[in-house]
């Protein structure tokens, strides 16, 4: 009753201020009214949810959908707690939260693991992306008499946009996959191949990306068809990416090794800088934290070190980034575009949980693999949203139809999955210590 | 964003690495320049140096993006400062000493204001509205008016005291800061435009604000021992309650502390609160001062004109406030008539009140009045072991 009363609270301290005659104040100051409604109203509902069986990240993202420009926004926008103003200034937040959930998702990586589920691993990738990728192109062909949308594409036209629907159906939420892992402390071979393929997969989705964008634009007949520096540019990407990644990754270990002082700020720093930095000189800040979290989880005596000093303080950053994730979910384009994005969401899903079936059974995987593994490769968030941006910028005419059908894809998934994770790992029965780690308690009790 | 700001960030990272090892470490640092880095003023002069008028590194776009790490600081400052007023403690103590102290700290408010007051509006800015003038002046004395505990620690570590001066000079510098948190509130309630309606009313939305977030962050505090939990309630306050007053045009600070008293003596686990917040002091208050030393724009034609004033008037308000609490409350108690000479030193709450000015005002003297406190709080960390020891008594610890 107390949680309900202090919510009420909150609101109501929100909602005065917005009301009050006080002039103008500056843009940080909303942000952070926002930044601190937000951390609080996300953190109640994701409790009150975790009491239904559902995860509480999926409270994040309700709370961020209710409280964002289309649900309390649509009734007044007074009411609109995380306006795109706010969301726009809380942007800091959000790539340091990338960055850290890059760094932490390459930490959770470790060597020996990756090892021992080698073989899933590898089954379980080439399983999706061939079935997933081939399903996908067939599926959306094969339904261009269906919807109107994909009706009135030509041939060439129409390949494009399937191509480009299933590279983009291959595509996950490292973000969601760490979150849920990480609020059920769950441990198994079904987390760890989750984990594993999830990391490799996006190196594996970017770089065909890029290709299956320049065939598009080909197709189309959009500016900068294909050309061969395209090859040369993602060779770039992803190599330079790795090697970024594993001189932040050996920096941040000597520092480590060496001082040792204020490892928190450390870690958001690094995390913040490669996420902003690298793209400048077209690297990938995700795929150099991944890397960078890699290195010194398995090649220096401090990769626990690191992880508990991110697990510290990750809370407020996934509580922010999947309330904004929430926030920003394109209700508007469910609204107009939904039959089609409920065909290719479900599309997607049969085939990522028969390619992953598949894949884990022709690799000997044990059989909770088999059979709920696909649960991890439902959701999808920042990743997918980029590829829908980078679609529309590069394929003027189509571009803008196919992403806001990604967006409200996006939307689906975003909160389907965390539910099916869940559910798929207390049915691996990996699932520990749901509530509190005992290891994590106790870190306050400092005495005045 | 470009590369070069954006590694430029990553350079202050490894500054506040670096300078938060001799800040808030055990090395031993020269006594002379202790303070220096004990108040963390350290910080704030790395961040004037690399800021728009040092090297002038940062875009307008990332001075921007700066400014809710701002808010943020001032809250958890104003926060934790408010945690320590806790009802069970404070009636611990005589009733002379709180007496003593909030006269010293009135004492010093009053002489620095009037004589700021009586600068602005005759010599420095006749011109500016008198709702301005009255608000630097205020500010100036608000921010004059209390004492650093970190510098007074400096000095009962490098200079013999007797142990009665010092342990009274502890429980002023713990305490005289509340006048000047109080009067921060009602200047920033009373002294608004007369379009936003009766100051009354803004008196009542700052106490209401304050103690309302008080009362929700005592009904939301994790009950379990999750320190993940409790830091994410604790941020969410804090940045509600910073953010709410910084829309309104109120005091984050005052606001701040107000949810920190009411909370310390509603909750029954404030000292696990207390633990999370002190914990984390460190690192946000180093990229508090850091982001403060890059947003204040510096006016140097104010060393000339308020700072001497400012720096000879609060020492003579602090020694005969000091001088004239010891007449009226302390006399019987064998400590120094002088004891107010152990009270030059400023540190982070001056500093959090002369940003939170700053932030918060676009007058004319703004940037006169944040340079005046910011170099006065320097030169008054690095004289008053000095003078303290000296008016004192004291002996250089070897």
């Amino acid at each position: 009753m107390t949680r309900v009363i202090g919510l009420l609270g909150a609101l109501a301290v929100v909602l005065a201020v917005r009301l009050a005659p006080a002039g103008d104040s500056t843009a940080g100051a909303s942000a952070v009214m926002a930044l601190g409604f937000v951390l609080i109203v996300s953190f109640l509902v994701g409790d009150a949810v975790a009491l239904a069986g559902l995860p509480a990240i999926t409270g994040y993202l309700l709370a961020g959908m209710v409280f964002g420009p289309y649900v309390f926004g649509w009734v007044d926008p007074v009411f609109s707690v995380l306006s795109r103003e706010s969301v726009s200034a809380l942007r800091l937040l959000d790539a340091v939260a990338l960055g850290l959930i890059a760094l932490t998702a390459g930490g959770e990586l470790r060597i020996s693991a990756v090892k021992r589920h080698w073989h899933s691993i590898s089954g379980v990738l080439g399983g999706q992306v061939i079935l997933v990728f081939a399903g996908m192109v067939g599926g959306v062909l094969i339904a261009r008499d269906t919807f109107p949308a994909l009706n009135a594409y030509s041939k060439e036209t129409a390949l494009a946009a399937a191509l480009l629907f299933a590279t983009v159906a291959l595509a996950n939420s490292p973000a969601v996959v760490l979150a849920i892992i990480q609020e059920c402390r769950s441990r198994g071979p079904v987390t760890d191949v989750v984990l594993a393929v999830t990391v490799v997969k996006d190196v594996v989705v970017i770089a065909l990306f890029i290709v299956v964008l320049s065939v598009a634009a080909l197709l189309t007949g959009a500016n900068g068809g294909f050309q061969g520096g395209v090859l040369l540019g993602l060779g770039w990407e992803v190599g330079g990416s790795l090697g970024a990644g594993l001189l932040l990754g050996w920096l941040v270990a000597m520092y480590l090794k060496h001082v040792a002082h204020e490892a928190p700020l450390l870690v958001l720093a690094v995390a913040f800088v490669a996420v902003t930095l690298l793209p400048a000189w077209h690297l990938s800040g995700i795929l150099a934290c991944i890397v960078a979290g890699f290195y010194i989880e398995n090649f220096s005596e401090h990769g626990d070190d690191l992880i508990r000093a991110i697990e510290r303080h990750a809370l407020p950053v996934y509580v922010v980034f999947f309330t904004m994730a929430g926030a920003g979910l394109d209700l508007e384009a469910l609204a107009t575009t939904w039959p089609l994005a409920l065909y290719l969401a479900g599309l997607r899903l049969g085939l990522t949980a028969a390619g992953t079936a598949l894949g884990a059974a022709w690799a000997g995987s044990p059989v909770n693999v088999v059979k709920h593994g696909w649960s991890g490769f439902v959701a999808q968030a920042g990743v997918t949203l980029g590829f829908a941006v980078l679609i529309q910028q590069r394929l003027p005419g189509i571009g803008e139809e196919i992403m806001t059908v990604i967006l409200a894809m996006v939307a689906i998934n975003q909160l389907l999955g965390p539910v099916l994770f869940r559910l798929g790992l207390r049915l691996a029965r990996e699932i520990g210590a749901e509530e509190i780690s005992p290891g994590l308690a106790g870190e306050e009790t400092q005495n005045r | 964003m470009n590369p070069a700001t954006v590694l430029l960030l990553g350079v202050i990272a490894v500054l506040i690495l670096a300078g938060s090892r001799l800040a808030f470490g055990k090395r031993a640092v020269p006594a002379w320049i202790a303070p220096f880095f004990a108040t963390g003023a350290v910080f704030l002069a790395i961040g004037a140096l690399i800021g728009p008028q040092g090297a002038n590194l940062f875009t307008n776009q990332i001075l921007q993006s700066l400014d809710p790490l701002i808010v943020i600081g001032i809250g958890w400052i104003g926060f934790l400062y408010g945690t320590h007023f806790e009802w069970r403690l404070l009636r611990r103590y005589p009733i002379t000493i709180h007496a003593a102290t909030l006269f010293v700290s009135l004492f010093t408010f009053t002489v620095i204001a009037g004589t700021s007051w009586l600068l602005i509006s005759g010599v420095l800015a006749p011109g500016l509205p008198w709702r301005e003038q009255v608000a630097a002046a205020a500010i100036l004395g608000v921010c004059g008016a209390g004492t650093a505990p970190a510098g007074v620690f400096q000095l009962s570590s490098a200079w013999r005291i007797s142990t009665r001066n010092l342990n009274v000079l502890r429980l002023f510098a713990a305490l005289d800061d509340l006048p000047p948190v109080l009067l921060l509130g009602l200047m920033n309630a009373l002294l608004r435009p007369a379009a936003h309606g009766s100051p009354l009313l803004w008196i009542v939305y700052t106490i209401g604000l304050g103690a309302g977030l008080g009362m929700i962050c005592h009904w939301l505090f994790p009950k379990g021992d999750d320190a993940r939990h409790n830091f994410l309630i604790l941020l969410g306050i804090v940045s509600l309650g910073a953010g709410a007053a910084a829309m309104l045009r109120l005091s984050p600070i005052f606001v701040s502390a107000l949810a920190g008293m009411i909370f310390a003596n509603l909750s029954p686990r404030k000292e696990t609160a207390y633990g999370m917040l002190a914990s984390r002091e460190h690192t946000l208050y180093a990229i508090f001062l850091l982001m403060a030393g890059v947003l204040f724009r510096f006016e140097w034609s104010a060393v000339a004109t308020l700072l001497p004033a400012f720096i000879g008037v609060r020492a003579l308000g602090k020694l005969m406030g000091g001088y004239v609490s010891w007449r009226l409350f302390l006399a019987r108690s064998h400590i120094s008539p002088l004891i107010g000479a152990g009270l030059l030193f400023q540190g982070g709450m001056a500093l959090a009140m002369a940003v939170s000015y700053d932030h918060s005002h676009g007058d004319s003297m703004v940037h006169q009045v944040t340079t005046t406190i910011l170099v006065a709080v320097v030169i008054n960390d690095l004289m008053a072991p000095f003078i303290a020891g000296g008016v004192l008594g004291a002996r250089r610890q070897k």
